[in-house]
């Protein structure tokens, strides 16, 4: 009993820490366009800045005003070379690349992703029996893509252990074309750069 | 008795203070750039204007210049920035469009972008609109989080 009286303050701070610390935890809703930054990794900050960085390059490069002046050509996106170390869904970016390209009403697009169910569809229009025969969709009358979008994305990754810290760069660069399939000539390039840096103690986890 | 309420009145006071300061210096406001190009039938008018929300990020930020032109029939903003301090500061922006009415487009299209100023730098950060509706545009520049 004497024991406890003792450490009767002690315990009952420990207490308190513990009921503070469990009282920390939450869970809410956060704000899509300004995700917090934790690590260096490829995150959606940097998804979002390569995507506006693109489009507004795209739409306001001089050569592609004066053709979108006269007409909506059509484009197709092939998937981003993913050249970095990172697991990144490069999908997503062309995907917001591509989103944005259409709003702007600048553009259309070819989808391959869902050419297999395009051509299920136009199959069973065609063979059921139970769509109009002068409504069906028929094979080989899609409009062909007079560009082509193509993309890749590359990081250099550099360590440096100090005494105190751990630091870590991470350069990252997406480049990305757009390319005449008749002509084979790049109408348009960009890229954007994107550096990322971060300190972490040494001895504090 | 007394003296345990004015030691716990003084320990409150010290945990409550700090902490009221700290949420008082993390502010979301900033400064804020805009600018019109409306067709009044008589040619366009131009207007644009500067307001300041957080008088901490205009000491350290000044928008010297908002240029707008129409690119085919798409509204293109450039903001010309300049840092009036000597030293490195993060910053954010973000472009907001507006058509003709003043209704906001595609509002939760645009994202916070994150920037360096190094002291007395100049920079210039350009948008484009998201399709040709857009008349107006806004941009908001704050300190980043």
């Amino acid at each position: 009993m004497a024991i406890l009286r003792k450490y009767f303050i002690g315990l009952l701070g420990l207490c308190v820490i513990l009921v503070l610390s469990a009282g920390c935890g939450s869970t809410q809703y956060g704000d899509a366009s300004n995700v917090p930054v934790y690590d260096t990794d490829f995150g959606a900050t940097d998804l979002q800045q390569i995507a506006a960085k693109m489009t507004t390059s795209l739409l306001t490069f001089p050569p592609i005003v004066q053709i979108t002046d006269e007409r909506r050509p059509v484009i197709m996106v092939e998937r981003v070379k993913n050249k970095t170390t990172q697991h990144i869904d490069t999908e997503s970016i062309t995907d917001s690349i591509r989103t944005k390209l259409i709003r702007s009403g600048k553009f259309r697009f070819l989808d391959k992703s869902t050419d297999s169910q395009t051509i299920a569809e136009i199959k069973r229009q065609q063979d059921q029996g139970l769509t109009q025969q002068s409504q069906a969709a028929q094979f080989g009358t899609q409009e062909a893509a007079e560009f082509i979008l193509t993309a890749n994305l590359t990081e250099i990754k550099q360590k440096k252990d100090e005494f105190w810290n751990k630091r870590t760069s991470e350069y990252y660069k997406f480049t990305m074309n757009l390319k005449n399939l008749k002509s084979g000539i790049l109408e348009w390039a960009d890229e954007k750069e994107i550096s990322k840096l971060q300190k972490n103690p040494r001895f504090w986890y | 008795m007394k003296r345990i309420q004015t030691i716990l009145s003084g320990v409150a006071i010290l945990i409550a203070l700090p902490l009221m300061i700290l949420s008082g210096c993390s502010s979301s406001a900033g400064i804020q750039g805009s600018s019109a190009m409306m067709d009044e039938g008589a040619g366009i008018q131009h207007s644009e204007y500067v307001i300041v929300n957080n008088p901490k990020v205009a000491r350290g930020l000044q928008i010297v210049d908002i240029a707008t032109q129409f690119k085919g029939n798409l509204l293109i903003a450039d903001v010309t920035l300049v840092s009036k301090y000597s030293d490195t500061e993060g910053y954010q922006y973000k472009f907001a469009w507006f058509d003709g009415d003043g209704i906001e487009i595609d509002a939760e299209g645009n994202a916070w972008t994150p920037f360096t100023m190094y002291g007395n730098e100049t920079k210039t950060f350009r948008g484009a609109a998201p399709n040709p509706s857009a008349k107006q545009f806004k941009i908001n520049i704050r300190l980043r989080d």
